[in-house]
């Protein structure tokens, strides 16, 4: 429903009392709720960031008039005057009449590329397509330090942290890259990697001042990723931004997890502790028995070089009831912390990435457990050549209906053998596994009834010629097989289209099928 | 639901927002419309030719009347064409197809410039 329209406001404005505007202004508190709130809804009402912007810009003599249009819901918020305010000329401006929301509209319909050359029309394009902006991922401190960032983008959910936290000079062709962060360096860098890092970092607290900032710039952030950050920023993103679901702190340690208690309404989180070669931070059981009372609602969980043991995954296993994903990479944890997976109920997606050792003495078999819910396990450049640590964690996954193995070293066919006692395995993928052999896979898949899916790729041991009639029976039953252990085999991405199985002497000799 | 606001603009003579001829443009659209509605085609190629021969001005009008007259489909067909008609533009050409003049000062559209190059990345529309 759409009202009759107002009349334009009257050219000569009314004197107001001077105070309303101070007072609107320097009892920001209620005024920031507000606009919280209001922005929190559909870009159906603009008019009131608008207004706020329209006060920072007072001192900047813009042109931009505020006619409101008809269809706003939100009418009690009122309409202050710009002091410098001009009746504009509707000849000269046609877009002058156009609401903001209408030309929000217009803007959000243009792509990514052109946002800098439409940010540069003028002041009222530059702050509309500011508020746009949701994702940003910041290189230079001093844009966020200087307020400049939270002023032009108010609206941002996604914000990226890591690369602006490095002091690194602008002009440097020099990228150092890690799995886990990049960083620009100036040609007079040292060798001593461990000190590279933490040299370039800015303090603590002028991180923690650069996230105080976005966090009361920024009140709908939902993602954040950071370095070098104490618990007082955290804190402050915790209490300022009570839509944040997604934290990535780098360089965590205990201490740090106190400020993430704070963040009620977490779901994802990725903790960096130690990165090898470049810092080491201390996350233990103390901060993971913190983190597991803090964030009841975690979903998704990533743990990158920390400590902690059987006894920090037990509590986050007991608190976090609704946590369905967990990452460990690169894990230092102590021995026996495998059987603190069974406690974690709802757990459905176990991945192990780049661990140098999974767990060596796992304890006692009946101690063990299992985690009832899981139902994929992924292992990515883990070394698997210890036969307790291999053997406990198939145990302890025994429930699980997908495997993948990728790029897994000291995976033979003993290794692998182990894997038999996971009985309802409906997927299984083997890429990069050059130690296996086709009598060893056979052995364990044969032994795998559910099986109905099977992925081999670039297992050099595992030959065409080697297939077993067994095995090739069972190929012709699965619903999905990509064949292709080394590359001479032609892909086919289902068996029923190479009519694999059927009765069909004359047209394929058995020992052939699988060569196209 | 919507024909009661053009029912609306029928009964009150006394607006300004809307002149005639904008109106013949843009209230036959919904006939049109539900005539074609199957058909999104046939619906394109007829806007297209509608509008082809529009000054900005004009398309300005357009969108006020569609505003008004709270006509969403054809509101967001004529923002799409504004957005169309801008699209990987130069900021001069934009500046020139709407009239608008720069309001910066000085200085600030360098400082605007150096930003987008050295302070963040990554910006994506919502």
């Amino acid at each position: 429903m759409s009202f009759a329209p107002e009349k334009p406001e009257n050219p000569s404005p009314k004197k107001r009392p001077p105070s309303w505007s101070d007072l609107w202004l320097k009892n920001t508190k209620p005024l920031k709720h507000v606009i919280f709130t209001m922005q929190l809804q559909s870009l159906s009402s603009p008019i009131t960031p608008t207004t706020k912007n329209n006060n920072n810009n007072n001192n900047k003599n813009t042109k931009s008039p505020k006619i409101p249009k008809t269809q706003i819901p939100i009418s009690n918020f009122p309409k202050f005057p710009n002091p410098n305010f001009s009746y504009p000329k509707s000849e000269s401006d046609p877009t002058r009449k156009l609401s903001d929301q209408t030309l929000l509209q217009i803007l959000s319909k243009l792509p990514d590329s052109n946002h800098n050359s439409i940010s540069l029309v003028c002041k009222r394009w530059l702050n509309l397509q500011g508020r746009l902006v949701r994702t940003l991922k910041l290189l230079s401190w001093h844009f966020l330090e200087s307020g400049r960032l939270v002023f032009r983008f108010p609206n941002l959910t996604h914000v990226d942290l890591v690369s602006g936290c490095f002091f690194s000079p602008r002009n440097s062709g020099i990228l150092l890259t890690n799995r886990v962060f990049s960083m620009h360096l100036g040609s007079g860098f040292s060798t001593k990697w461990n000190e590279l890092c933490e040299d370039s970092l800015f303090p603590v607290e002028v991180i923690d001042r650069g996230l105080k900032m976005l966090a009361c710039g920024c009140p709908n952030l939902r993602k954040v990723s950071v370095i070098g950050a104490s618990e007082l920023g955290v804190l402050s993103l915790a209490e300022e931004c009570m839509t944040l679901q997604v934290l990535e702190l780098h360089m965590c340690n205990d201490d740090v997890l106190r400020g993430i208690a704070a963040c009620t309404n977490l779901q994802v989180l990725r903790l960096v502790g130690n990165v090898d070669g470049f810092y080491g931070s201390l996350v233990s059981d103390i901060g993971l028995t913190i983190l597991a009372q803090g964030c009841k609602r975690l979903v998704k969980l990533e743990l990158y070089g920390c400590e902690g043991s059987f006894d920090g995954i037990k509590a986050i296993g007991q608190c976090c009831q609704m946590l369905e994903e967990l990452s460990i990479c690169d894990h230092r944890m102590d021995d026996g912390w495998l059987a603190g997976l069974s406690y974690c109920e709802n757990l459905k997606t176990l991945r192990f990435q780049s661990c140098k050792r999974i767990d060596p003495s796992p304890g006692p078999e009946d101690y063990l457990g299992c985690c009832p819910a899981l139902e994929r396990l992924h292992l990515h450049k883990c070394h698997l050549r210890d036969k307790k640590s291999v053997g406990a964690m198939f145990m302890v996954c025994g429930a699980v209906r997908e495997m993948v193995l990728q790029d897994c070293w000291g995976l033979d066919n003993d290794m692998f053998s182990l894997a038999s006692c996971c009985r309802r395995v409906e997927f299984l993928s083997l890429e990069g596994c050059s130690l296996l052999t086709t009598e060893g896979l056979e052995s364990v898949i044969l032994s795998w009834k559910e099986l109905q899916s099977l992925r081999v790729e670039s297992c050099k041991n595992i030959k065409d010629s080697e297939i077993s009639p067994s095995l090739s029976t069972l190929f012709s039953v699965f619903k999905e097989l990509q064949w292709r252990p080394d590359t001479k085999s032609l892909r086919p991405s289902s068996v029923l289209g190479i009519a694999m199985g059927k009765k069909g002497g004359k047209f394929f000799k058995r020992e052939r099928l699988f060569v196209h | 639901m919507k024909f009661c606001t053009v029912k609306q603009y029928f009964d009150d003579e006394n607006n300004n927002n809307v002149t005639n001829g904008i109106a013949t443009t843009v209230i036959p659209l919904p006939n049109k419309h539900l005539k074609i509605k199957a058909n999104n085609k046939e619906m394109e190629q007829y806007e297209q030719e509608l509008l082809r021969n529009v000054m900005p001005q004009e398309l300005t009008k357009l969108i006020l009347a569609a505003n008004y007259l709270n006509f969403k489909e054809a509101l967001d067909f004529f923002c799409r064409t504004v957005a169309n008609a801008i699209q990987n533009k130069s900021v001069d050409y934009v500046r020139k197809f709407f009239g608008l003049e720069s309001d910066f000062e000085p200085g600030e559209e360098e400082k605007l410039c150096k930003e987008f190059a050295w302070s963040f990345e990554g910006v994506d529309e919502d």
